[in-house]
């Protein structure tokens, strides 16, 4: 490292001695907070992460569209044209 | 600090859009499912689209007289669109109809009632509590009985649109779907009575329904049932008006206690049966074909996804409020932490000597530069007016747009430079260091200005020996801008309640990197600047703290520093400040089991910083949804009014930082949009750095910082 200290103020040369930074100049460079160097944790992310946000995405659009209402038409009920033919008396016949 | 800032904004680009949009869609996916989710259980539970009014009776000059005078059941399906026709129930043949079921409670007693007398009803269900109790149902059809619609949110149909209408039809079709497979085409609207009812407000509504094919089912006789007004008095009203007449009995199997119902049930139907009637559905009554139709295939299965969904969402919501409730209990609990706190710290801020005797020796500045041509100038000339004996030393970290020059042009007496070859932030700091000939270091950045009694300020809690480190008050200058104001906001809140409270709690997480001092010693024992972390300013406040220092808040030491002026720029510095926060929080994770002052800090302190500063906002997204679907969906006033409520609580704390701060409010007035813009972008870029921490990337942005690239931030 390069270092070249001037006190502006006088012009003389200043010297500095960084011991403390120097130090950890000399430890080999520890790998940073979090960093995964093998890339494996990225990995596993993109192919857990890809699957759960399609499925994830899919599922939503579903939902959605199932609260949209699209099929509010009755199923065909056929009504005999005199409804009162049936007897005056007796058991109902279970409709058909 | 705008010029290297913008440079690493280049520099970052292509990567930010090289990277995979997975960080993005993910959230986005999974918000989404959150949001229908909560739509799916809101009308499941009838909360959704809710609508209590019910109209009064008007004219009926527009009701054919022979549906006034003619039977309860309106056809007005198809080519009788035009000329509905009304069928009654024939002679001594009773209809039995239960409304707004079902009900776990009261519909299965019903049930076993009428199979007790081997009898068929018809049961006029709401979709929303199909969708609840789809076992109900499938006993219901089960036992032979007839299912009609209710509508699903049991709305008066005569202030809802066509559409609504339509849509309330249909999602009640797709719930009976769902549960039993089958589709009804009987109707009867909410809030009906008999055919004589019928007015110019709800005979269009009867005419819509008909046009999509339903039976309209009115009654012959209402029982009221639903007011509890005696057993004796439900019977007497369910029997016919003359002897024989056919009759459509209306009871209700839900809304309430049905003891009455149930108990008169019995009895309407013995004696009805001792008159000779006998009992059946509407179709039987009409000699019609079943009104409910089985279904198959793709209305089928929709169905069935549709109940799956509800059911999920109905599981699911103990969760999500679970999670809503943890971060109330952290808002509401660091609301309340600082309301106590920062009184006392600001009473304690007024003592005269509260650190014994005042603090006189000269100490030591610090001044990291790098490429800071704009600002150097400023910074310097602000420290040539403090009123407090400075030594200043200048680091210049390898600039390359002559920063060195000018400071060497500018010839102050009492300024040291410092150059070396690019090195970094940290690398410079422990230059300044070891350089400095006092012993009390005070850090600034390059891009900082002091006012002539920040030094003075600033050092004067050293006069207590247990203390280590001071933190200073970093204010925004340039608050003009909307960005501007909302960091403005955002600092006096962070510095004034927050720290305050840390202070209180001697667990301060961070000195600003614009504003703060150390005692050598502390540094020399922890081993100076680390270049570990992004956050080097958090990094080693943590340190210090472990090592059993006390760290304070000087609030009067003021620093101005200025703040990034465009999105992308907060964007960039708050994600690495997100970033270098959380690797600083891993890197002292040890000191949760630790004996001592570490111990006391890990325990302490850093749950409080990884509850309010991870948390908190990773959960934020979560009020946002049900802020959404509340507004959306739900009861849009009182939504707005708690979240107004809440806003209006936030706005007094800021409004009480900024009086201990001396700040003028007036810069409050965007804290409503600032939370509707500002706190989202704050969550997003925590939940990228979350992200970026979590898969262990973005290795390059680090070397990045190795060469000087991001050196000398602005810190808070």
């Amino acid at each position: 490292m390069r270092q070249v200290a001037t006190s502006s103020g006088r012009g003389s040369v200043y010297s500095a001695q960084p011991d403390v930074a120097e130090s950890r100049q000399v430890e080999p460079a520890p790998a940073p907070v979090f960093v995964d160097q093998s890339g494996l944790r990225s990995r596993l992310f993109r192919r857990f992460g890809w699957p759960v946000s399609v499925v994830g995405a899919i599922l939503a659009a579903a939902m959605g569209s199932s609260l949209i209402g699209m099929q509010s038409d009755a199923p065909a009920m056929g009504i005999p044209p005199k409804p009162a033919y049936l007897p005056a008396w007796g058991p109902l016949s279970p409709s058909r | 600090m705008s010029r290297h800032q913008r440079r690493r904004q280049s520099l970052l680009r292509p990567r930010r859009l090289a990277a995979p949009p997975l960080r993005f869609f993910m959230p986005l996916s999974l918000l989404a499912c959150l949001l229908a989710l909560l739509v799916l259980r809101g009308l499941a539970t009838n909360e959704a689209f809710h609508d209590t009014r019910i109209a009064t009776s008007v004219d009926k000059t527009t009701v054919p007289e022979n549906l006034l005078k003619g039977g309860p059941i309106i056809d007005a399906r198809g080519d009788k669109n035009e000329h509905p026709v009304s069928y009654r129930v024939p002679d001594r043949t009773v209809v039995l109809s239960f409304d707004d079921g079902p009900s776990p409670e009261w519909t299965p007693k019903i049930l076993d009632v009428l199979a007790a007398h081997d009898i068929h009803a018809v049961f006029f269900v709401t979709g929303a509590m199909t969708t609840r109790h789809p076992e109900l149902i499938r006993q219901i059809v089960a036992g032979g009985h007839e299912i009609g619609v209710h509508t699903f949110t049991h709305p008066d149909l005569v202030y809802q649109s066509e559409a609504r209408i339509s849509w309330e039809l249909a999602q009640t079709q797709l719930a009976l779907a769902g549960v039993a497979g089958v589709h009804s085409a009987l109707f009867r609207p909410p809030y009906s009575s008999d055919a004589s009812a019928l007015d110019d407000w709800n005979y269009p509504v009867i005419k819509y329904v008909g046009s999509h094919g339903y039976l309209t089912a009115f009654i012959d006789r209402d029982t009221h049932d639903w007011k509890r007004p005696g057993v004796d008095a439900i019977v007497k009203a369910a029997m016919p008006r003359r002897p024989g007449a056919g009759e459509l009995i209306l009871l209700h199997d839900a809304g309430g206690d049905r003891t009455e119902t149930i108990a008169a049930l019995e009895q309407i139907i013995d004696k009805l049966q001792g008159e000779g009637y006998r009992f059946g559905t509407i179709s039987e009554a009409l000699g019609a074909t079943d009104a409910t139709v089985p279904v198959h295939g793709y209305q089928l299965w929709a169905g069935k996804g549709y109940i799956w969904a509800s059911q999920a969402a109905v599981l699911t919501l103990p969760v999500l409020v679970a999670l809503l409730a943890v971060v109330g209990f952290l808002n509401f609990g660091r609301f309340a932490l600082m309301l106590v706190l920062a009184p006392l710290h600001a009473r304690r801020s007024r003592r005269r000597n509260a650190w014994g005797p005042p603090v006189t020796e000269p100490v030591t500045v610090l001044v990291p530069a790098y490429n800071e041509r704009e600002c150097i100038a400023n910074t310097l000339n602000s420290l040539a007016a403090s009123d407090y004996p400075i030594e200043v030393i200048v680091i210049d970290d390898g600039s390359t747009d002559g920063t060195a020059d000018i400071v060497e042009a500018m010839a102050m007496p009492f300024v040291r430079l410092i150059r070396q070859a690019n090195g970094g932030k940290s690398t410079a700091l422990n230059t300044g260091i070891a350089a400095a000939s006092h012993d009390i270091v005070v850090m600034m950045d390059g891009d900082t200005v002091f006012e002539p009694s920040t030094v003075r300020e600033l050092v004067q809690p050293f006069g207590d020996g247990t203390i280590g480190a001071v933190a200073g008050n970093a204010k925004v200058g340039n608050r003009e801008s909307l960005i501007g104001a909302w960091q403005h906001i955002e600092y006096v809140l962070g510095h004034n309640l927050d720290r305050r409270m840390y202070d209180m709690l001697n667990v301060i997480p961070t000195i600003p990197g614009a504003v703060g001092a150390f005692r050598k010693e502390a540094l020399r024992r922890v081993g100076g600047m680390s270049d570990d972390t992004l956050a080097e300013d958090t990094d080693i406040t943590m340190a210090v703290l472990c090592d059993g220092w006390r760290i304070v808040y000087a609030e009067r030491a003021r620093a101005w520093t200025e703040a990034p002026a465009s999105l992308q720029q907060l964007w960039s510095q708050r994600y690495r400040w997100s970033y270098g926060s959380m690797q600083a929080m891993w890197k002292h994770r040890r000191a949760v089991t630790s004996r001592g002052p570490a111990g006391r800090f890990g325990r302490l302190g850093l749950p409080l910083v990884v509850m309010f500063g991870v948390v908190a906002p990773l959960l934020a997204p979560l009020v946002d949804m049900f802020l959404l679907y509340g507004v959306l969906f739900a009861d849009a006033p009182i939504t707005l009014a708690s979240w107004g409520g809440f806003i209006l609580l936030q706005a007094v704390l800021s409004w009480y930082a900024f009086r201990l701060d001396g700040e003028k409010p007036l810069h409050l007035i965007s804290l409503p949009i600032q939370q509707l813009v500002y706190r989202q972008l704050m969550y997003i870029v925590l939940l990228q750095s979350t992200i970026t921490a979590l898969t262990g990337g973005r290795l390059r942005w680090q070397k990045l910082r190795r060469t000087g690239e991001v050196a000398a931030p602005v810190e808070a």
